[in-house]
Parts: C-alpha cells; sequence; structure tokens
C-alpha cells in the first residue's frame, strides 16, 4: 500500500471513530528502564540491552530511525549516509566526550572578563590582533568541516554526531572569542594571507572522513592545542589568558575525538593506515610550503619577546614551540597506532625521541 | 597548620574542593585518576607520591602511594620539592599563580614539571582538564603550610 493510500485509509478510520493502536505491538526492546546516576542521565546509562548494541555495518539502513527502533529499512528513505560502520564512524569513549563537552561548555560573553582590559603598546595590539584574525580563519573551517561530515555518519551512530555537534559549537565559541579580542581594545582584524586560506581549503575539501581525522583533528587541532597552551605565554593581559586557557580545554577533547575514532579504525582496519599516512604526508608537506608568512610567524615573535624591538628573543621561544608541536604529533600518532616518525617531512622530526 | 608534602595537605585541598564545588561545576565535571610526585632532591629527603581520583565536580579520594609503585593512573605530574614548593608559595603570596608559575606555564616546556603518562592521549586529560587542575591547586590559598624544606 502506497503511503498516501495508508494515511487515507486511517483517516477514514478515524472518522468512523476508530483507532488503529498496531504501533503499540512495537518490535523493539520493552520494559527498559535505565537508571540514572550520580550526574543524571547519561547517554552511556541508555545504552541498555539491545539500545547499545553498537551495529558493525548500517549499510543497508540509511534513514533517520534511531538504533533499536522497530523500522524496515526498506520502507524508509536513503538518507545517503556514507559513514556506515562502526570502524568509520564510532569509538570507545564517545558517549563519555559528548557528555563532557556539554558539561563543560562556556560562554565568550559571560566568562571572559573583558571589563578588565587595558590598551596595550600598538605592536603589541597589531600581533594580537593578527593572531586573533588568524585563529578566527583556523576556527571557521574547524567548524564547516565536521558540519560537512554531520550528515554523511549513519545514525545507528548517534554518539559520534551528537559529539561532532559538540565540536561545531565549541568552534563557533572559538571564533566568537577571537573575533571579539581582535575587536574590543583598539585594534581590529587583521591581514588573512592567501597561505593560510589555501592550506585551510585543503582540509575543507578532503573528501574522506579517516583523512579529515588525520588532517584536522590529529595534526591540526594538535598544533592549535599547544599554540593554545602557549597562549598564555603571549598572553598580556587576563583576558587573553582565560581566552586561551578555555580554548585549550575544547582542543583538547577534539583531539581526543579524533585520535580515538583514528585508533579504532586502524585496530578494525589495518588497511587504513596507509591512506591516513597520505593524509598526513600532505598535511605537512602544505605546512611546509604555506606555514611560513610573516603574518604566521611575526606576531608571535612580537608577542613571545615583549615588542617589536625583542623578536628575536621571541624566535628562540617560537622555534621550541615548533619543536613541542612535532614531538607532541609524533607521539599522538604513536599512540593511535601510526609510526610516522621516519616518514615526517617537518623539521627535526627524525631527532625527536618518542616518550 | 598542615605540613606540605603529606597526605594531610593534600587532603585539605580535596576537602576544599569538596566543599567549595561551585567554580568547579562551572568549568564542569571531571573524571579523572592522576598523580603528583614530589621529588627528592637532598639526601634528607623524601620522595611523594599521592593519588588523587577526581570524580564529578570533586575529589573522591587521595591516597599516598610508595614511591617506586607505579599506580594506575591517567598521568602524573612529576616535579622536584623545590618546584612544588615554589609554586604554592607563589599561589599563596598572589592569591593565585602568577604567569611564571600556572600548571600550564610549569608543564609547557616539561620542566620543571613532567607529566608522565603510560600512553599520550591519557597525557592529553591534563590540558583537557587544565583549569580543573590549576582551580584544585589555588585552594593552597586556603591552607595555612608549613613546608619541610
Amino acid at each position: 500500500m502506497a503511503y498516501s493510500e495508508r494515511s487515507q485509509a486511517y483517516r477514514e478510520k478515524l472518522q468512523n471513530g476508530e483507532y488503529d493502536l498496531g504501533w503499540m505491538q512495537v518490535n523493539s526492546e520493552w520494559g527498559v528502564r535505565a537508571t540514572p546516576g550520580k550526574r543524571g542521565l547519561t547517554l552511556d546509562d541508555i545504552n541498555v540491552g539491545s539500545y547499545g548494541v553498537i551495529p558493525k555495518d548500517t549499510s543497508d539502513s540509511l534513514s533517520f530511525a534511531p538504533r533499536g527502533a522497530d523500522f524496515d529499512p526498506a520502507e524508509l528513505p536513503d538518507m545517503g549516509y556514507e559513514l556506515n560502520t562502526d570502524a568509520e564512524a564510532w569509538a570507545q569513549n564517545m558517549s563519555g566526550l559528548y557528555e563532557e563537552a556539554v558539561a563543560r561548555q562556556w560562554s565568550s560573553t559571560r566568562d571572559v572578563p573583558w571589563h578588565t582590559l587595558e590598551p596595550l603598546p600598538k605592536d603589541m595590539e597589531h600581533a594580537m590582533s593578527q593572531v586573533c584574525t588568524f585563529l578566527t580563519e583556523v576556527e571557521f573551517v574547524a567548524g564547516d568541516v565536521p558540519g560537512w561530515w554531520l550528515n554523511k555518519v549513519n545514525n545507528a551512530y548517534h554518539e559520534t554526531k551528537l559529539f561532532m555537534a559538540t565540536q561545531i559549537m565549541d568552534e563557533a565559541r572559538h571564533l566568537e572569542v577571537f573575533r571579539k579580542r581582535a575587536l574590543a581594545n583598539g585594534g581590529g582584524l587583521g591581514k588573512c594571507p592567501p597561505e593560510v586560506e589555501e592550506g585551510l581549503k585543503y582540509i575543507h575539501d578532503l573528501r574522506s572522513f579517516p583523512q579529515m581525522l588525520a588532517r584536522m583533528n590529529l595534526f591540526g587541532e594538535g598544533r592549535v592545542l599547544t599554540l593554545f597552551r602557549l597562549g598564555e605565554l603571549i598572553a598580556q593581559n587576563e583576558v587573553e589568558k582565560t581566552i586561551f586557557r578555555l580554548c585549550a580545554q575544547d582542543e583538547s577533547r577534539h583531539l581526543a575525538f579524533g585520535c580515538l575514532q583514528l585508533r579504532y579504525l586502524i585496530q578494525e582496519d589495518p588497511d587504513r593506515i596507509e591512506e591516513i599516512q597520505e593524509a598526513l604526508d600532505v598535511a605537512e608537506q602544505r605546512t611546509m610550503e604555506l606555514g611560513s608568512t610573516p603574518e604566521q610567524v611575526e606576531p608571535f615573535l612580537i608577542l613571545l619577546g615583549g615588542g617589536v624591538e625583542h623578536m628575536d628573543k621571541g624566535q628562540e621561544k617560537f622555534a621550541f614551540i615548533r619543536k613541542k608541536m612535532v614531538q607532541e604529533y609524533l607521539q599522538r600518532c604513536h599512540s593511535i597506532g601510526i609510526d610516522r616518525q621516519d616518514r615526517c617531512l617537518l623539521k627535526g622530526a627524525q631527532d625527536i625521541t618518542l616518550l | 597548620m598542615f605540613t606540605f608534602p603529606s597526605l594531610e595537605w593534600f587532603q585539605e585541598l580535596a576537602r576544599l574542593m569538596n566543599e567549595h564545588d561551585v567554580p568547579y561545576r562551572r568549568l564542569g565535571y571531571a573524571d579523572v585518576r592522576w598523580a603528583v610526585e614530589i621529588q627528592a632532591t637532598e639526601p634528607d629527603q623524601l620522595t611523594h607520591l599521592f593519588v588523587f581520583v577526581f570524580e564529578e565536580y570533586g575529589c573522591k579520594s587521595v591516597q599516598a602511594c610508595e614511591p617506586d609503585t607505579q599506580p594506575e593512573v591517567a598521568f602524573t605530574m612529576r616535579a622536584t620539592l623545590g618546584t612544588w614548593e615554589e609554586m604554592i608559595r607563589n599561589i599563596q603570596k598572589n592569591k593565585g599563580p602568577d604567569l611564571q608559575h600556572t600548571l600550564n606555564y610549569l608543564t609547557l616546556p616539561d620542566d620543571p614539571i613532567y607529566i608522565d603518562a603510560p600512553d599520550f592521549l591519557s597525557r592529553d586529560l591534563f590540558a583537557r582538564y587544565g583549569q580543573t587542575f590549576q582551580l584544585f591547586f589555588n585552594g593552597a590559598i586556603q591552607v595555612p603550610t608549613t613546608f619541610t624544606s
């Protein structure tokens, strides 16, 4: 019976004062009573019985129907989801990461002591404004990319989708807070060089989910996390310290998401390692080609050194931070099951001792 | 008065966290088992190891362990007694750490505080809950302390 005919038949039934109630004969697990824990009812708490069984492959079921519901996939629309296996779209602890993201949200309007901002020397304000402009661009792509992938993830893996939604929200708050900082203290937005934009476009254009996770979450967010932790060193006031500290916590969560997903994929399907390695090859190559422009480097030298006259001092600290980024990146690759050191193109990679 | 380092000193930090949880609630919960190692640098000093269990917005337990044990923790913050003392004195003096004495600053170059972890992803938990750990140590402002060295 066509859908419209079924609907028409039911309307007639209703007009005759009859009810159907056939939907109560539901072929899903009934009598479930998920028990809330101390902090309320979490996603893990409701993963009980059949509802907590994560399917290995859902490529025959591409509708909006939620995991555990009673439905016939053949009767439902095909939404064209592309990530339909647990290896690609799920990992341990996704629900925990989601709950943590929800619990650790903050507000750029409320939680940053904006009223304490005081004018900075012009060179320092220029530098901070340029850094904020750069980070705003970065945060745009960090939100746009998971946004693009969100509707590729099969709904059976709702924990992953939910976490990605929090990541989009986090990145929205980050671009909001960096834009606010650029406009709050007598400066303004700075330059957007084509090298930065080209580097970011590459992430945007990736059409393999693991490659995107490798490029953006593992490689990119890892570098940004180091930058945010460095932020405390370049911060000139409590406003900037607060911004960088809070953003670092979020970024660390995004990094964990990418790393946990890639680690699980590698465990389940080791043949995908080369695909990930290739994305990292290009990421490193792009960083070597595009990552050194005056707009990207000099503001950090000014802020680290303490002014235009002390950029030399900043160079030393900046070199340390670059080395730290490479070291942490290689450590994370190692941790998720990728041996990257011998293949890494980044400066100094071969000299690093993995912990 | 509480002596640093001692189990009682850290238990007092934990008590403060548990009894004044509003700022921790603002930051969001942190579920993590972690440790602090206070390394002796002089012959008359002892190395101390304390294991903490953070759950939700509080510290569920603090335990002293033998220094040569390997507790099951996400990571251990390792530093010399002198480093810990300086950090705590700074927090107490300034009613919060100055820029050179935050946990982030002291750990970023891996020296003077080193974050030791069995796995690099568990090491990242230090950054993920960074402000919760900082708030925990900021509790030292409220702890009348005598230092052993």
